[in-house]
């Protein structure tokens, strides 16, 4: 997983301190495990606007 | 000259300048005198602008003298976070990229600031710009929490909250973006108020992630921040998520009566994994509040199982966004937390992102949902105490977590929803301040500083300060 991660930002002109590389893998795992909390179903109706507007539209 | 005239609030301080019991020259020598006696420890400010102040004071005095108050703001010192422009003068943002940028315009919250006379002292440190906690800047220095010097005082307004407990400024503002004005008041044992998104104008402040951002008071009593809300709030056309909604006249209507009011408490997510000793001293405040008459009800908000996700992807995403040139062309100039976080934001995808977004239109239907049933929902700010400076863990009952796993968690849904939201410190634990929150319905802003009201009236914290004297 390192490699792939360093692979891909290396694609967008990021140099990674080797430091990182585990460091990010392990991160990337904790985004994976968040990820699994999301349902997808339980939000296609929920349109995505691209200005947040707190307090608005209602059911 | 009088130091302790530093110790006050606005509130107290105002009729004093008006009435010309104090000068303002006299308050901001008192200020000053402050910042030399503590800023050598603790480090809040990254610039101290003695003379400017002065200056700015001096012509304060003649105003008031002559007859000119313009109102509470008048002559009252204030140095903010340094990620607010001042019109030809430098705003680093925490940061080395930043260090020769002079802006050339005032930011909207400044410019309000300054038409009500308030004498500028100095330019606060922060978490290189505004992204992360700790305001362990790698820059400028660690900032230290005046009421143990070994301890973080949370971030990323860390000097906002250090400056404000150790009465080195009367009041500031910070800005907050998953947490970072609610975090800091509550490590400082002060109040921080975050307001609705859109209620207070982000024109020239320097963003870390445009959809989350916000800019809010840091004070020491609930009236300043009431009265800072007053001044601040309003419709901006320069600020495109700015919202045109009436401001209220927040300080003359709060309000301490809590009786008859609904307190909602969402246990499986607020209450979930809370050190003991901050639980505790939230508990307490409950029950006080019970006992003046409120009603504690539980609610339900499903989506808060999904906020963690939709917060970090959210502001990883547009801060790696808003960073990405310098990523790639100066990576070495940022410190190695901000440029690790900068990484991972590179790393999100466009679907996570996207589901981000639909998770806040689901949390905004939960809360407003919520809010028909409870006036406020409270739960603690933080699940744990100030850790030690340099520590990346916190210590929640014995156990060692991860410090950013664990910092947003309360704090973040109010990023999310751009809800209303104050932390209050309401009591003191082991030598250090526990912060307890406070969010409203949108643009109810009065609310939530009623009920914070109540709780600042019945004296928690019980006169517990940070200790300055150990401070030399």
């Amino acid at each position: 997983m390192a490699q792939g991660i360093h692979r891909i930002l290396e694609e967008r002109g990021i140099q990674v301190p080797e430091a990182h590389q585990e460091m990010l893998a392990q991160q990337m795992q904790a985004v994976q495990q968040l990820r699994n909390t999301v349902d997808n179903s339980q939000l296609k109706d929920f349109d995505m606007a691209l200005t947040h507007v707190p307090g608005g539209e209602r059911p | 000259m009088n130091r302790e005239l530093a110790a006050q609030s606005i509130g107290e301080l105002a009729p004093k300048l008006r009435d010309k019991q104090v000068s303002p020259v006299e308050l901001a020598q008192a200020v000053l005198a402050n910042v030399d006696a503590y800023n050598g420890e603790i480090n809040a400010f990254i610039r101290v602008q003695k003379e400017q102040a002065l200056e700015s004071a001096r012509q304060a005095e003649q105003e008031i003298q002559s007859g000119n108050y313009r109102g509470f703001l008048h002559g009252i010192p204030m140095a903010l976070k340094d990620i607010l422009y001042f019109k030809d003068e430098p705003a680093t943002m925490g940061s080395k990229i930043h260090e020769g940028f002079i802006a050339d315009f005032d930011a909207t919250v400044v410019s309000k600031l300054k038409l009500s006379g308030v004498t500028f002292h100095g330019k606060l440190n922060m978490h290189e710009y505004a992204w992360g906690a700790t305001t362990t800047n790698p820059h400028y220095g660690a900032c230290k929490n005046p009421w143990d010097l070994s301890k973080i005082p949370g971030g990323s307004s860390g000097g906002s909250g250090a400056a404000v407990a150790a009465n080195m400024t009367i009041a500031s503002l910070g800005t907050d973006t998953g947490g970072s004005i609610r975090i800091p008041a509550s490590s400082c044992g002060i109040i921080g108020l975050k307001p609705t998104h859109g209620r207070i104008s982000k024109y020239g402040c320097f963003p870390l992630s445009w959809s989350l951002d916000h800019i809010g008071p840091m004070t020491k009593t609930v009236f300043d921040a009431a009265l800072l809300l007053e001044v601040l709030g309003g419709y901006d056309p320069k600020d495109p998520t700015s919202v045109d909604r009436p401001t209220q006249n927040y300080s003359g209507g709060l309000n301490e009566d809590v009786k008859g009011m609904v307190i909602g408490i969402e246990e499986s997510y607020f209450f979930k994994n809370v050190d003991n000793r901050v639980n505790e001293a939230v508990q307490n405040a409950l029950q006080q509040l019970e006992k003046l008459g409120a009603r504690i009800e539980p609610v339900r908000i499903p989506s808060l199982a999904q906020a963690e996700f939709a917060e970090l992807v959210t502001i990883t995403t547009e801060a790696s966004a808003i960073h990405h040139d310098n990523l790639v062309k100066q990576p070495e100039k940022f410190g190695e937390d901000v440029r690790f976080l900068l990484e991972v934001g590179e790393l999100m995808s466009g679907v996570d992102y996207v589901q981000s977004q639909q998770i806040r239109r689901k949390l905004d239907l939960e809360f407003a949902a919520a809010f028909e049933k409870v006036d406020v929902l409270i739960s603690p700010t933080l699940p744990f105490l100030s850790p030690p400076i340099g520590d990346s863990t916190v210590d929640i009952n014995g156990q060692a977590l991860s410090f950013l796993d664990e910092v947003i968690r309360f704090t973040g849904p109010g990023n999310l929803t751009g809800l209303p939201a104050l932390s209050i410190p309401c009591g003191v634990r082991d030598g250090m301040p526990v912060g307890l929150q406070i969010m409203g319905p949108a643009f109810q802003e009065e609310k939530v500083l009623n009920v914070a009201y109540a709780l600042e009236k019945l004296e928690l914290m019980q006169g517990q300060k940070a200790d300055l004297k150990v401070i030399r």
